[in-house]
């Protein structure tokens, strides 16, 4: 047995295995021949597979070219489909287009329209324009109108004066003569005298009866409908004019008809002119000619009748006047020789007819001299010299009040303000100073004494004495040394600004030890019953709280504990006053002195007096720095009433030098009521003797403007009196001019204030100085 | 004519602690001399003393130095009438409640009434 396994090659690779079997082995020949074989059967195994192969392909590219084909026919429905909607965008967009003239020419139109509309406009508005003017004219010429006619009634009523002032005076003095009380006279000469005055009584009752016309012409007269009782108008008629009848020896009756009730009537009218609703005579009669003309001004039935029965004339005209006014009218019946009867008709109720004057009506016209004493002026605020907090500030800033006028000082107080927490605004002058204290109301004032307008004292005395304000610690920053006026004034703290910068750092730490105080501690001196209550209800308040201690026990607690103010009272033999005061000053502790009987003695100024409940009251809001809005409404208008009169500054004595009374009238009207006695001179000549004739006189108020010898000379004459060097004058001067302060302090005066004055500031300005002189005669004569 | 009658009552009631017997002043204001003479005759039958003053000026410095039972004053002066006058006395504390009686030539005007009473005038 033989087997033959033979691969089948076709280009080196194998393709196929033959593998044969055989019971003889394979010859040579068999086995080239098989060799062979192979050779060819790679060969075509080769073409078989690669044919295969060929059709695979060609399949798989037939299936590709068929889906190419189905895609193509989708691509071509898509293209349709987009040409449709081509097509309808076409449509669409030339719609639009139609629509877009037809808008154009819409637009068109309506631009015509506007330019028409505009041109109406126009004209309308000249027409207005053209109405305006006519209407401005009218209003001239109304104007003129009503000019003239008050021209009218201006001079008749001067006319009147000036007619009726002498033609008194005539009555008057010859009725005197007349009467020839010291029977000097003649018969002949009386007689003469009662002429004057019978002929001046006919010429005034011409000149009443004139001004009564013009004054019914020209609408000067008012009704005023009221309800008359018909018998009082007969009482007053009868009252009236019964004597005259009688005197003439002419019967008199009056009678009533029973259907006539109630007329409205101007009551007050009539009592001046003689009219009645039917009047009765058996005189001489008007003949029916003469009826109409004897209604007209000046006219009667005869000319010559004047001089036999009297009248001027104008008594129907009035009444006729009178008649229209009230809406009726006068009807007149008569016949020469039997007499007359005249009845006035009116509307049994008034209705307003004519047209009254309105001026009449409105409130009275007062001029005062008003110039010189205004009420307090709330200057606007300028822009601040510098920058500072005044538009940075929210609620619950705590804000304080900077008053300096040196720029660098002022920044260094802002920026100290700043470091410690505080907001800060700036006032270089004192008004300003004070008007921001109003506006911001700081927790802190910090205070420079020389200010450009008025003296840093008037400030602090301001502060103080403004109820809102008066709480506010003030801390003066100054170059002055008077730190006993800045304590007794009510600063809070002295420092002169040379002791350095540890003073601006000691300054905000008092701030902030009093922003974090919570409740005040007070320390009372324990004295009688009746003393204790009245303390007791002034301490009544909200953050209070009070000891009460013996006097001996006094000096004791005030060491133990930090007390923000001492009372003290009671008999000074029996409390140790100076120990006191000393442990208070070391412990920075306030004094307030409450001695009823005024007692106080010669005090430090920092240790304050009250001598009432009240004045206590105020002097606790000011040492405990508690704003009078914690106080009870009780408190509140104890303090009110307190401020009513000016208690330092009654009983002061103060002269007032100006040219014009009105001022002098005016000034020592407000003065007087704060129980200050004024004394006035209209020059400074007079001034100064009036000033040497009283030494008790406290202050001077010095006008500048005067005529001769003005102000600035006066305050210098006044120096040139030994006596008179301090004598605190503060002069008044007409308008504030820049330098006119200087000027005044340079030939003398104190201080100085403008007009119109501000009574608070004046008031202010007096207390400090007259304060000021008290102190210093005091102290000068402590030092005798 | 405005003529006050009745003064002498109103002023009695007005000054009633002046004594009965010491002659209390009358201050008659009048920019005429001539007026202030007749008025003077009309008034020198009571006795009491009169004071007199030819402008608003003239009568503020008289009320300055001494209290009056009762001012007479003319409405018509130049430079400071009486309106603005009695105003002035009106205003002031201590002469506030003297009586002041209008004087005037001038017919009744409403306006010079009204006026003059809003300032306190008695008549």
């Amino acid at each position: 047995m033989a087997a033959s396994v033979l691969p089948v090659l076709f280009e080196g690779r194998v393709k196929a295995v033959i593998e044969l079997a055989s019971f003889h082995q394979f010859s040579e020949i068999h086995l080239a021949f098989l060799d062979q074989l192979t050779e060819s059967m790679g060969i075509v195994l080769n073409t078989i597979a690669a044919t295969m192969r060929t059709e695979e392909l060609l399949k798989q590219s037939q299936a590709l070219a068929e889906e190419l084909q189905s895609q193509q026919e989708e691509l071509t429905k898509t293209n349709k489909r987009l040409e449709q909607q081509a097509n309808t965008l076409q449509a669409s967009e030339e719609l639009l287009k139609n629509q877009q003239e037809q808008l154009q020419r819409t637009n068109a139109e309506l631009q015509e329209k506007a330019r028409l509309l505009a041109e109406q406009k126009t004209e309308v508005e000249r027409k207005n324009r053209e109405v305006e003017q006519a209407k401005q004219a009218l209003e001239e010429k109304a104007e003129q109108l009503a000019l003239t006619s008050k021209y009218k009634s201006e001079f008749l009523a001067n006319m009147s004066h000036e007619l009726r002032t002498p033609l008194n005076n005539l009555l008057i003095l010859a009725k005197m003569l007349a009467e020839n009380a010291d029977g000097n006279l003649l018969a002949k000469q009386v007689k003469f005298a009662e002429t004057i005055c019978s002929s001046g009584a006919d010429l005034l009752s011409l000149i009443n009866d004139i001004l009564d016309l013009s004054k019914i012409e020209s609408g000067a007269v008012a009704v005023e409908a009221s309800e008359v009782r018909l018998t009082d108008l007969r009482d007053y008629v009868n009252r009236n004019f019964r004597h005259v009848a009688d005197g003439k020896g002419l019967e008199f009756a009056s009678s009533e008809r029973p259907c006539l009730r109630k007329p409205h009537w101007n009551w007050y009218r009539l009592r001046c002119s003689v009219i009645a609703f039917s009047v009765e005579d058996t005189g001489i009669g008007i003949s029916a000619d003469k009826q109409r003309i004897i209604f007209e001004a000046f006219q009667q039935a005869d000319g010559t009748t004047s001089r036999k029965y009297g009248g001027t004339g104008l008594g129907l005209s009035i009444s006729r006047d009178l008649a229209d006014l009230l809406g009726g009218e006068i009807r007149l019946l008569s016949a020469p020789g039997i007499g007359s009867t005249f009845t006035l008709y009116l509307p049994e109720t008034y209705l307003a007819v004519g047209q009254y004057r309105s001026d009449s009506r409105t409130a009275p016209r007062i001029s005062f001299s008003e110039h010189l004493i205004s009420s307090r002026m709330k200057p606007l605020l300028p822009a601040p010299d510098q920058d500072d907090d005044r538009d940075d500030l929210h609620p619950g800033d705590r804000v304080v009040l900077i008053v300096e006028d040196d720029v660098t000082y002022s920044r260094i107080l802002l920026d100290a303000a700043h470091a410690n927490g505080y907001k800060a605004v700036i006032a270089g002058r004192g008004d300003m100073g004070l008007a921001m204290a109003r506006k911001f109301r700081p927790c802190a004032a910090l205070l420079d004494i020389g200010l450009p307008d008025t003296s840093g004292w008037a400030v602090i005395d301001q502060l103080q004495h403004d109820p809102e304000l008066r709480h506010v610690p003030i801390h003066v920053l100054s170059i002055y040394e008077d730190r006993r006026r800045g304590l007794s004034l009510g600063a809070t703290s002295f420092y002169r600004k040379a002791e350095g910068k540890d003073v601006v750092e000691d300054v905000f730490r008092r701030i902030g030890a009093l922003a974090a105080k919570g409740s005040r501690e007070v320390l009372v001196i324990r004295a009688a019953e009746a003393a204790r209550q009245e303390i007791e209800d002034v301490l009544e308040i909200e953050g209070v709280r009070a000891d009460y201690v013996s006097p001996a026990a006094a000096v004791e607690q005030l060491k133990q504990r930090a007390y923000d103010c001492l009372v003290v009272t009671g008999d000074p033999a029996e409390v140790p006053v100076a120990e006191l005061l000393e442990a208070a000053a070391e412990r920075d502790t306030a004094v307030v002195i409450y001695s009823p009987d005024g007692q106080a003695g010669d005090l430090r100024p920092e240790v304050r007096a009250a001598r009432s409940a009240p004045q206590l009251l105020g002097e606790m809001v000011r040492v405990l720095h508690i704003p009078e809005s914690a106080l009870s409404e009780y408190q509140r208008l104890k303090l009110e009433k307190l401020r009513q009169t000016d208690h330092e500054l009654a009983g002061s004595r103060v002269l007032i030098v100006d040219d014009d009374v009105r001022n002098i009238f005016a000034l020592t009207s407000v003065l007087e009521r704060h129980e200050i006695e004024v004394l006035h001179a209209e020059n400074g000549r007079a001034g100064i003797e009036t000033l040497a004739a009283d030494p008790r006189i406290d202050l001077v108020l010095m006008d500048i403007m005067m005529p001769g010898m003005d102000g600035y000379e006066t305050i210098r004459a006044i120096r040139q009196v030994e006596a008179l060097r301090d004598l605190p004058i503060i002069a008044v001067t007409a308008k504030a001019m820049k330098g006119d302060r200087e000027k005044c302090i340079e030939s003398g005066a104190a201080d100085y204030i403008p007009k119109p004055v501000d009574l608070d500031q004046l008031l202010s300005l007096m207390r400090v100085w007259i304060q000021n002189r008290r102190q210093n005669v005091s102290r000068a004569g402590s030092a005798k | 004519m405005t003529r006050a009658v009745s003064w002498p009552d109103r002023a009695d009631a007005g000054e009633g602690r002046e004594g009965p017997v010491e002659p209390v002043k009358i201050l008659l204001v009048d920019d005429q001399p001539e007026n202030l003479l007749s008025a003077e005759a009309v008034l020198e039958s009571l006795g009491e003393e009169i004071v007199k003053a030819e402008s608003g000026r003239e009568a503020l410095l008289q009320v300055l130095d001494s209290d009056f039972a009762v001012i007479i004053l003319d409405i018509m002066m130049p430079d400071m009438d009486g309106l603005e006058t009695a105003a002035l006395i009106r205003r002031r504390e201590r002469s506030r409640l003297t009586p002041i009686i209008f004087l005037t030539a001038l017919g009744r005007s409403e306006d010079h009434v009204r006026r003059g009473y809003a300032l306190g005038a008695v008549d």
